[in-house]
């Protein structure tokens, strides 16, 4: 039927598949419009739905990107709750700035695998945020501990890194 | 249990860009976590510098340049940014007679010689260095050549006023540029004879060539001499020296840019040539532009009216010292009894302050890199 909305599915790299709304989707992002695209062909033919492999994406994941793209980018939905814009000032630069703070306010691990699928993805709006929200996790840490929530091995020597704090004394 | 995911380098580099751009610290914390990173923030080639500031908009302001002859000079940081021995320098210099003279784009121009009057033409300028704040490299001029002038007396009198700006005036946005060439501006003014004699240093060729010498007079009975509190102020791609007239029988003739500097070159919001004139007591600032009329001849229009004591209602205008420009950020360094305000006055229609910061001594601010 025309009036219904076309739904894709999409099946994490775990095998889980998630429907979606593809007019959604596709203005989210420019992954899986590049996708749907190259399926429309073979689409017309066939009543099917279609359903995409993402497999760089676990289940996990991906219902988290899922619920942040139908947030922002699914139009009736926002327009049929209102809730979230109540509590927001008219100045508020975003009507769903606190949604997206605790969207990101989530463990690194898991914060790493939403900047991966929001790049592999290619959702800028989503991109933008949760590399922000990681900048903002580093800010506040010092050196080791940096280190140590993003697994990263220290690869200075120790003269080097004496060296390297003494000519930056400033920055601790 | 799969292993804990790890950020993936362009990705890293996505996430340094969005390090909040008020305080530098957090980018030197971020780049000693590892070579890798260390490589993503310093590498010139990978244009981080370039994305950050493009993200960010204005660069941070990270302190003030005070250039003093008589207290030396000095740098008040504003961020978090303090290179070792930007201070020790300075003060090594002071200590050698030198005084920071000029700065622009990144660079400081010091000097024994802030400012050369009535002396003896043997006695040029001769111990011109130029300093980057930053990585400290400083760079050694040529002396100067002796003024081409003929004179029948080894004795006059002239005003010298020397210049540092970045070589590349073309599509260079001047923020990062302080480790290419520069070039130096030097221009002597006499008593005697209405002539401006201009050398010009070019790090590139590493000489000095000296320019025809240009004559301003429209009458034999002045001079036009060099001011020399006045600092050089540029304006799109020109500099501006500012100049009064000096009647030959022997008067001067203070000629509009005087007055204790209540007159102060400046740039405008759209990098034209501005001035601000003080009023006597300090309670309003007078903006003009220099603007070209209906009939194309270039004048002064005004272009607005800041009042201090709305904008500042903390400082009575009565305890204002001095009010400078602080060139290149379009802002106004006010200093009064106990508070040095800085006042940018880009927006000066919702006049918010930029910065309040306490200080001492009288000062002349100039914007750091």
């Amino acid at each position: 039927m025309a009036s219904e909305k076309k739904v894709v599915f999409l099946r994490s790299s775990d095998g889980e598949a998630f429907e979606v709304s593809e007019e959604v989707i596709s203005a989210a992002s420019v992954t899986i419009k590049g996708m749907i695209d190259e399926e429309s062909p073979s689409r017309a033919d066939t009543a099917a739905t279609t359903t995409l492999a993402i497999p760089n994406v676990t289940a996990a994941t991906l219902s988290r990107v899922l619920h942040y793209v139908n947030k922002h980018f699914d139009a009736a939905a926002v327009v049929g709750r209102p809730d979230d814009y109540i509590f927001c000032a008219p100045g508020d630069e975003h009507p769903l700035a606190r949604f997206d703070d605790d969207f990101v306010d989530v463990d690194n691990d898991t914060l790493i695998d939403l900047v991966h699928a929001a790049e592999y993805l290619h959702i800028k709006k989503l991109f933008d945020l949760t590399c922000k929200a990681v900048a903002d996790k580093l800010k506040g840490r010092t050196i080791d501990q940096i280190r140590e929530t993003f697994g990263i091995v220290n690869d200075y020597t120790v003269e080097e890194e004496v060296e390297v704090y003494r000519e930056n004394s400033w920055a601790f | 249990m799969a292993p804990p995911p790890v950020l993936m380098d362009e990705l890293v580099e996505e996430c340094l860009l969005r390090l909040p751009p008020d305080d530098p610290a957090h980018l030197v914390r971020a780049a000693l976590v590892c070579k890798g990173w260390r490589r993503i923030v310093t590498d010139t080639d990978s244009g981080f510098g370039r994305r950050f500031r493009e993200l960010h908009g204005r660069p941070l302001v990270l302190g003030f340049l005070h250039m003093h002859t008589r207290y030396g000079s000095f740098f008040t940081p504003k961020s978090s940014f303090r290179p070792r021995d930007v201070n020790a320098y300075l003060r090594s210099a002071s200590a050698d007679g030198r005084h920071a003279i000029d700065f622009r784009h990144g660079r400081v121009l010091l000097s024994s010689t802030p400012s050369l009057f009535g002396t003896r033409r043997t006695a040029r300028r001769s111990d011109l260095a130029v300093w980057d704040p930053v990585s400290g490299d400083q760079l050694d001029l040529p002396e100067l050549p002796l003024p081409q002038l003929q004179h029948p007396d080894d004795w006059f009198c002239f005003n010298s006023k020397a210049a540092v700006l970045c070589a590349s005036s073309g599509a260079c946005d001047h923020l990062d540029c302080h480790r290419g060439h520069v070039v130096l501006m030097d221009a002597t003014t006499y008593y005697e004879v209405d002539v401006v004699d201009v050398y010009i240093y070019s790090s590139q060729a590493g000489a000095w060539s000296h320019l025809t010498p240009c004559s301003a007079a429209h009458d034999h009975n002045s001079t036009h001499v060099l001011h020399r509190q006045q600092p050089v102020t540029m304006a799109g791609n020109v500099l501006y020296f500012s100049v009064h007239k000096r009647m030959t029988n022997g008067s001067t003739t203070w000629v509009s840019m005087n007055q204790s500097c209540r007159i102060l070159l400046t740039t405008t919001e759209h990098s034209g040539l501005g001035i601000v004139r003080v009023e006597k007591n300090y309670s309003r600032l007078h903006l003009w532009s220099r603007e070209a009329g209906p009939n194309g001849v270039l004048g002064w229009a005004p272009s607005g009216v800041i009042e201090l004591e709305t904008v500042l209602p903390a400082a009575n205008s009565g305890s204002i010292y001095t009010v400078s420009v602080v060139h290149g950020l379009r802002a106004f360094f006010i200093t009064t009894k106990n508070v040095n305000y800085f006042v940018p006055y880009t927006s000066f229609c919702t006049p918010a302050l930029g910065a309040a910061f306490t200080g001492e001594g009288p000062t002349a601010g100039v914007p750091s890199a």
